[in-house]
């Protein structure tokens, strides 16, 4: 799955949101490597992970797409497009990518409402789906996570320290990460 | 009742049902344009004598039955569905005709895969929404009154070179016809009744309050309810009983449209776990997790819940938790009237679990795609807790 890069009679509003959907997928890509390097949480969740394991999440039929690997005992960020991966989160439409990504509904909702589809392992895509329940505990606000998560998490302790962390070097990664 | 923001809902199976429709098995088949017919099946559906009765209502019609695959595993295998795929092939057959419970079901579901999109490789197709092309006529007899497969758009085959169970979600897979006839569950033993039944009953419950729910899956959920309670004692006390048949055949059905399209949760979370760990029927692992499961959700869905007390015989209590602790009370109390009858096991230790797997149970449960359509969340610790109740 690659971006389609026309914009030919496309209206402002899709092109508004087609803009926020890939900004967000960026930062989701870029927030998740961060916190896979530094939260002892999520690294646990993702020791189940196989090395190489690929996931991506994107916008059918060719809207923007963002994938990460699993390398060690994180994941990396690889960049727009799916890069071959063998679970991918697929939205169905901008719009339904542009209500979950902007924190109006949660992921399962998304998936209780048709909204998206998972291909490839169900067990995986459960696995992927509590690691970003993880990375959004720190990218999220706590009134957004109150709406779309069923038991919303609090930061505490070291979690703070991260958090720190992400917001202190989470803009300079977007704009190195831009181009990828 | 609520309206759920957005909802979809897709059933196009014909239901044929009632006295003698069986014998309309070649009159569907030639509604459909086949003529050779591959019978997926298993021993049991053989030594019970019921592929002589499939057998014996093609007699008279012009429609044949190009090959008869009767060994079909407890659980649908990638090895198995290549297998009778080529066997498809090389019969000339036009149309797959499953007779059986959900193996069956499932491994005609996977060879009508297979044919249609020319590969032996079901890996490319996990996951929702994957097959594109028109399948090929597929009928399906049930012979247990529970899976609900018959109106399922799901099939779970495992892959025996990378162990692992691979879970197929498409519009494509679901049958053209079922084909429910009382004779074809009257030889269930009673055992097999019981835990058949409580499966369509989870189904319902499940479905009613789980997040995928709509003012559809409400109402097939709310008859299926109603038919379990009715008729699975009187099934099980005699299961010559062809009304109580019919009557469970159809609630099973209308249970599985329901949660085909508004899904399952927890219960069934732990269920595939406690089946995939310690072969666990799923029906008999399903019975014993329900009313755990029920009052898990309680504090998120109790009015929901609640709404479903008259329906188990409770006196509305005005108090949306008591009504919901009362089905959760009338759930155990089915569970025990069958035990009583049957001996059907009400905790995992009268299952054979040992209690030693529970960890590895909880472990696989929370890795099910059901758990994302479970009102409440849930960790394994979470699942670890509902086990050792459970137990």
């Amino acid at each position: 799955m690659s971006e389609s890069p026309g914009g030919a009679g496309l209206s402002s509003g899709y092109r508004v949101k087609r803009s926020v959907v890939r900004t967000s997928l960026l930062a989701l890509g870029t927030s998740f490597e961060m916190v896979s390097k530094n939260c002892p949480e999520l690294q646990a969740e993702l020791a189940a992970w196989e090395e190489g394991r690929t996931v991506a999440m994107g916008v059918l039929p060719d809207g923007p797409a963002m994938a990460v690997r699993k390398e060690s005992d994180h994941v990396n960020y690889l960049g727009q497009g799916d890069h071959h991966a063998t679970l991918k989160f697929l939205f169905k439409n901008m719009d339904s990518a542009f209500t979950v990504l902007t924190g109006q509904i949660g992921s399962d909702q998304a998936f209780a409402e048709h909204r998206a589809i998972v291909h490839g392992s169900l067990s995986e895509a459960m696995e992927m789906n509590r690691a970003l329940a993880l990375v959004q505990k720190y990218l999220m606000p706590g009134l957004i996570l109150n709406n779309t998560m069923k038991r919303p998490p609090k930061l505490s302790g070291q979690d703070w320290m991260i958090y720190t962390k992400l917001m202190l070097t989470l803009t300079p990664s977007l704009v190195m990460n831009w181009s990828k | 009742m609520t309206i759920p923001n957005y909802y979809e809902f897709f059933c196009p199976v014909k239901i044929v049902c009632g006295a003698q429709a069986l014998k309309n098995l070649p009159y569907e088949m030639d509604q459909l344009g086949a003529r050779r017919a591959l019978i997926v099946t298993d021993q049991g559906v053989v030594a019970a004598g019921l592929l002589k009765q499939v057998q014996a209502a093609f007699e008279g019609s012009d429609r044949e039955i190009g090959a008869i695959f009767d060994q079909t595993p407890p659980d649908s295998s990638d090895k198995v569905v290549n297998q009778v795929a080529k066997l498809f092939v090389e019969k000339k057959c036009d149309c797959l005709v499953a007779v059986g419970g959900g193996s069956s079901i499932d491994t005609a579901k996977g060879i009508n895969i297979v044919v249609t999109e020319g590969t032996p490789d079901l890996l490319q197709f996990q996951g929702a929404e994957r097959l594109k092309k028109p399948m090929k006529p597929f009928i399906v007899i049930p012979t247990t009154a529970g899976t609900g497969s018959e109106v399922t758009m799901a099939a779970v085959i495992t892959n025996t070179e990378k162990n692992i169970k691979m879970s197929i979600t498409s519009y494509k897979i679901l049958p053209n016809v079922a084909i429910l006839d009382p004779k074809m569950t009257v030889t269930m033993p009673p055992k097999i009744t019981a835990a058949t039944g409580m499966d369509a009953l989870t189904h319902a419950v499940e479905a009613y309050y789980c997040m995928q729910k709509n003012p559809v899956s409400d109402s097939l959920s709310i008859a299926a309810i109603k038919l379990v309670l009715e008729n699975l004692v009187k099934a099980v006390q005699n299961g010559n009983d062809e009304k109580a048949r019919l009557a469970m055949a159809n609630a099973a059905l209308l249970a599985g449209m329901s949660f085909s399209n508004s899904l399952v949760g927890v219960v069934h979370a732990l269920a595939h776990a406690a089946g995939g760990v310690c072969h666990v029927p799923h029906g008999l692992a399903n019975a014993i997790f329900l009313p755990w499961g029920v009052e898990y959700n309680i504090p998120k869905q109790a009015a929901i819940i609640g709404e479903l007390a008259p329906l188990f015989g409770a006196k509305p209590a005005g108090n949306a938790q008591k009504d919901a602790q009362a089905v959760v009370q009338a759930i155990r109390d089915l569970n025990a009237k069958l035990k009583s009858l049957c001996g059907m096991a009400t905790t995992l230790k009268e299952a054979g679990v040992p209690e030693d797997k529970l960890e590895a149970i909880a472990k696989v449960a929370v890795n099910d795609g059901t758990v994302a359509m479970n009102p409440e969340d849930v960790t394994v610790q979470d699942a670890l807790g509902l086990l050792k109740k459970a137990f």
